[in-house]
């Protein structure tokens, strides 16, 4: 008997218009895990090389991990895993809420969504009956509007996804809402989505979940909420949430400023930070079923401009994109853009990317207010850029050049745009310059979906641990290590901020999968199964034709410093760049060029696994 | 922790002050609260950083012994988690 799992997925035809279910055996289960894990397992499977991440052949998957719904701190997640529209490459991008629970409560350990329907429809799951309903009057409406209907129509405590505009019109950086404020916001799964004419997934089931030792599992529960409540770190992400992390990034010259022109923003202190978000608290809220912190934060603002725009956020990235990076200290207007973008259904990231990118370029003259349909795009000017999200996710005017991302963006206007289009892979970088912490440049480099925070998140070891940021020596090693942490904990799904502000650490995870699922890995177990994971993801992008030259960042990265703060002067060059990717690639078992080895993929025993098929 | 440390303003004037010196001058200032709040084992307490001029103290040759200069910035901070 399985415990945790349900040992099977749900494979919708859109095409076609059937359904059918995949039975997932032990063995699988047992060296896939889960979530990334089993994700990269089907990829590998299901999704030739070559395919066009935006045709019909594209598979999208929506999956949970072994420990999703059993109260497992963290662990309302899931992930979408599918070929990125941004990257060309392997794609796996998370979000929290009911999904994976309603998903095991009816039936399935996750979704394969492939084919095309014939014209605008939303997928509901109510157990074992699948219906795909019509709809086109929900076409060009809001996630907002899109998830009251969800709830209203099929149920209110549904598990759902959709998408706004922006998947409609194949934005490349397209989000999957989910809860309202929830988000798999990274590499464009939305517009997968579109290309798929699927509005939403809505799913309810009435099943539960077995588990191993559910006695276990509370006793663990409790165990680890005492040692939280104790926690400074704990005790601080409650109260603040993630903006506390500006407080950090601009000191340490981390916190992109002006499109990465510098890395810290005086006037964000009191304004954007910690105690202008904490002034704008209204509530708390935690994800599904974690019993440790609410440390999501309800904001509101009282007056002004954007008054009574209401919003669960803004987190910390979305103020370093869409506040320090336009040179935008109002809080009310990062605000606004954030609700804009998830109502809009795209990513706060990428968008502020995008938007700091044509900053930089309408300051060096490169647009000018003709290219851009006479908007007045100057840092700072946050009006203009609100108005721009929504020419963005409508592909209107000036929004359908800005739709493709920076990388696009850059290639069309040249003239060394190339230089300051701050992106991997087509992925657009988080709020972290990695030039304040250089292992930042392994993991936005080598990272398969693109330029990434959440495979790895060095300034935990270069700025708040005693790590020196500014050498080479020993990061590929380093890196290595936090991503086989993030690997482990993003196949099970749990959420990777407990094991910073618990803390937990793998061998605490460990105890958690034995008791729901049973089974009895070793740590070292679970690090091998990281190995193994991050190499079969690696190998999907070598069979793409991706090698060590695109994991690459842009020039003011590599070659330029900032103006000011720890990192004035510091100049993080070529080779020592060069150096820390091959040590990486080295410590991983990959060759020069960035591809496994022979020994290494031996090693992992790919050729003994059966193949799915659909 | 945070508040007590921002909401004051104090100047600790000293020849030769180094980070740890710091410290306790800001124990010796502000008493057995101040000490519990940033010290552990003899150690800053598990779950703080602390920061000059946004590096990591444990990342300096000196560590702790680091001197301080006129305008050095100091930050005691809880670990933070990301974004």
């Amino acid at each position: 008997m399985l415990y945790g799992y349900k040992g099977k997925l749900l494979h919708i035809d859109l095409t076609k218009e059937k359904t059918k279910t995949i039975p997932l055996s032990e063995t699988i289960l047992k060296k896939y895990i889960g979530g990334r894990g089993l994700g990269a397992k089907l990829y590998w499977d299901l999704i030739p090389p070559g395919t066009d991440p935006l045709s019909p052949q594209n598979v999208l998957m929506v999956l949970s991990g072994p420990v999703g719904g059993a109260l497992v701190p963290g662990s309302g997640k899931h992930v979408i895993v599918t070929k990125s529209p941004a990257s060309g490459g392997w794609l796996d991008t998370y979000s929290s809420g009911r999904m994976t629970p309603e998903m095991k409560f009816a039936g399935y350990d996750g979704l394969v969504i492939t084919g095309r329907a014939s014209r605008p429809v939303f997928i509901f799951i109510e157990d074992e009956k699948v219906e795909i309903r019509d709809a086109k009057s929900f076409w060009g409406k809001g996630s907002f509007e899109t998830e009251d209907y969800l709830k209203e129509a099929f149920h209110p405590d549904c598990g759902e996804m959709c998408i706004g505009p922006a998947g409609e019109n194949l934005v490349k950086y397209a989000c999957v809402n989910s809860e309202y404020f929830r988000q798999a916001g990274r590499g464009g799964a939305g517009a997968v989505m579109g290309s798929k004419n699927l509005k939403a997934v809505a799913v309810k089931g009435s099943g539960g979940i077995r588990c191993a030792d559910m006695e276990r599992i509370f006793a663990l529960i409790q165990e680890h909420y005492k040692i939280f409540k104790v926690s400074p770190i704990g005790i601080a992400r409650h109260r603040y949430g993630t903006p506390l992390t500006l407080n950090i990034t601009h000191p340490a010259g981390m916190l992109p400023t002006r499109n990465f022109s510098t890395g810290q923003f005086e006037r964000g202190i009191g304004t954007i930070d910690k105690d202008g978000v904490a002034n704008a608290t209204t509530s708390d809220r935690a994800c599904y079923g974690c019993p440790i912190c609410g440390c999501s934060k309800f904001v509101e603002v009282n007056e002004g401009l954007y008054k009574d725009t209401k919003l669960e956020g803004p987190e910390y990235e979305t103020i370093g994109l869409l506040g320090s990076n336009l040179d935008v200290d109002y809080l009310p207007s990062i605000i606004k853009a954030n609700y804009l973008c998830d109502d809009l259904g795209m990513d706060t990231i990428s968008a502020g990317n995008v938007i700091g990118f044509v900053m930089e370029c309408m300051k060096k003259g490169l647009l000018t207010e003709k290219e851009t349909g006479g908007l007045d795009l100057s840092f700072g000017n946050y009006q203009t850029a609100n108005e721009l999200l929504e020419l963005i996710a409508f592909r209107k005017g000036f929004g359908d050049f800005c739709a493709d991302g920076v990388r696009d963006m850059a290639k069309a206007i040249g003239r060394g745009s190339e230089d300051f289009a701050m992106h991997s892979k087509g992925l657009e970088f988080p709020a972290y310059d990695p030039r304040a912490g250089w292992g930042s440049t392994i993991t936005y480099s080598t990272t398969a979906r693109g330029g990434c925070h959440r495979r790895a998140w060095p300034p935990m070891k270069e700025v708040l641990g005693g790590v020196h940021p500014f050498t080479t020596e020993g990061k590929g090693q380093m890196v290595k290590e936090l991503m086989d942490d993030n690997c482990i904990m993003h196949s099970l799904l749990v959420c990777d901020f407990q094991g910073k502000f618990i803390p937990l650490e793998t061998r605490h995870f460990r105890d958690y999968l034995h008791a729901v699922t049973g089974w009895d890995y070793s740590v070292q177990d679970l690090y091998g199964c990281a190995e193994m994971i991050e190499t079969l993801i690696r190998q999907i992008n070598t069979r793409e034709g991706f090698t060590a030259a695109d994991d690459s960042l842009p020039k003011r990265v590599i070659e330029e410093s900032h103006p000011e703060g720890p990192t004035k002067d510091r100049v993080i060059g070529a080779e020592n760049f060069k150096k820390m990717k091959q040590d990486f690639y080295s410590v991983r078992g990959w060759d020069s060029n960035g591809i496994p080895t022979r020994e290494t993929l031996h090693r992992f025993k790919f050729n003994e696994d059966t193949t799915f098929k659909l | 922790m945070t508040h007590s440390l921002r909401e004051g303003r104090t100047v600790i004037e000293g020849d030769d002050l180094t980070v740890d010196g710091l410290l306790e001058c800001l124990i010796v200032r502000y008493g057995p609260q101040m000490a519990e709040e940033l010290m552990d084992d003899g150690g800053l307490r598990k779950g703080l950083a602390l920061l000059v001029n946004g590096r990591n103290v444990l990342s300096l040759p000196e560590k702790f012994e680091t001197p301080l200069q006129e305008g050095d910035e100091v930050i005691v901070t809880i670990i933070v988690a990301g974004g």
